[in-house]
């Protein structure tokens, strides 16, 4: 028999699950299944802390600090690695790859990007997720979100030359 | 000529809704999480009774032999003020096998080393089922930080006097719930690092008194990520 909390719980996976992965598969460059094994350590976590969770002012805020935590301090996930992995990773639609554009080259260079800066990217220029809501993400300043991501793009003209897109950011 | 945006929408796929059996195994994980964190708040409880016991009886019976062990030195007790139920602390002189990588000098009473590598070793209840060195929950894991935080503070550090050093506790954002960290710089540079599960129900005190018995060797590797 499901108890509230299992029925809330429930419920957000149904209907964050989807979108927590495609998170998560962004801050790990396209591992699909490093980016499982974050949805899965993240969806854990907010379940041992549910009422925490349920109390948080800023939900999102508070899914978004959880998985970026999973994402770059594997020993503060302290129950991870003694989960038993599943497994296989679920199938799912690989991401789409178009020959020679941009996501290719995108894909490689958000690869070598540090975790956090990478995930100041995604937050920034995919969410549109402002400066303070990406500094309480990450868990740093807004001073740190600024030149982190000025130097994440900075990267990434680098690898991908003169695209136009970056040129307007 | 594809934008940023859309690049990373390539990236992060098309967003597949969970499958039935998903949900159900996600479910169940959090389950045994939160039964297995509710079962090492009890057992680290039980450790503390079973040490408060003991202390009573050998105080009552007023024999010198109960209340100090030749081994133990200067061991440091302290007792929580929130009532009858309070636990004992009481370190004694670790007597076991050294790890390699870190010296500990003392452990509470009803602790012992167990989980060992060459990056980390954990302190857990004694008889603790889960000795796997590489899970933390209901356990103190004694480690150096990862390279992969460059020495910097993942969190608001507070300042505590550790011996004659400093040590920083930091409380992870994003972990409400989990444990605190006690950070202690090393003369190699590296932050020795102490993570403190909730459950176990230590003091910013008694993990002092507890991080002041612990030595980083030589050969003591920092984790990454």
């Amino acid at each position: 028999m499901k108890n509230e909390r299992d029925e809330q719980f429930h419920q957000f996976v149904v209907s964050r699950r989807a979108a927590l992965v495609r998170t998560a598969t962004l801050l790990t460059a396209g591992d699909a299944h490093l980016a499982e094994d974050l949805v899965q350590s993240t969806l854990t976590k907010l379940y041992v802390a549910w009422p925490a969770f349920q109390r948080a002012d800023n939900p999102d805020g508070y899914v978004r600090r959880t998985l970026v935590n999973a994402l770059t301090d594997e020993r503060r996930r302290w129950w991870r690695r003694s989960e038993r992995p599943m497994a296989e990773v679920p199938d799912r639609a690989a991401a789409e790859h178009v020959n020679g554009d941009v996501s290719d080259g995108l894909r490689v260079a958000l690869k070598e990007l540090p975790p956090k800066m990478r995930a100041a990217l995604v937050f920034r220029y995919f969410y549109d997720l402002d400066v303070a809501d990406t500094a309480d993400a990450l868990g740093c300043s807004e001073g740190t979100v600024k030149s982190q991501t000025a130097r994440a793009l900075d990267r990434l003209r680098a690898v991908l030359g003169t695209n136009p897109s970056l040129a307007t950011l | 000529m594809m934008n940023l945006q859309d690049g990373l929408a390539r990236i992060a796929g098309p967003g597949t809704e969970p499958t039935r059996e998903q949900v159900v195994a996600d479910l169940a994980r959090g389950q045994k999480a939160l039964r297995r964190r509710r079962t090492m708040q009890a057992a680290a409880g039980s450790a503390f009774t079973v040490a408060a016991v003991a202390a009573a009886f050998a105080f009552a019976a007023g024999s010198p032999a109960a209340t100090t062990t030749p081994e133990a030195k200067a061991p440091i007790t302290s007792t929580a003020t929130s009532g009858a139920k309070a636990p004992v602390f009481e370190l004694k002189a670790y007597k076991g096998k050294q790890p390699d990588a870190f010296t500990v000098a003392q452990v509470p009473a009803g602790y012992e080393v167990q989980g060992v590598t060459d990056s980390s070793l954990t302190v857990g209840p004694e008889g603790m089922a889960d000795k796997d060195p590489n899970s933390f929950v209901g356990k103190v894991a004694v480690m150096l930080q990862s390279v992969d935080e460059h020495g910097k503070m993942p969190g608001t550090p507070e300042k505590v006097k550790v011996g004659d050093q400093e040590g920083l506790f930091v409380k992870r954002p994003g972990t409400e719930g989990d444990g605190i960290t006690l950070f202690i710089e090393q003369p190699s540079g590296m932050n020795l690092e102490i993570q403190v599960w909730d459950g176990v129900g230590w003091t910013r005190d008694q993990i002092v008194a507890f991080a002041e018995g612990v030595k980083v060797n030589a050969n003591a590797k920092p984790g990454r990520g």
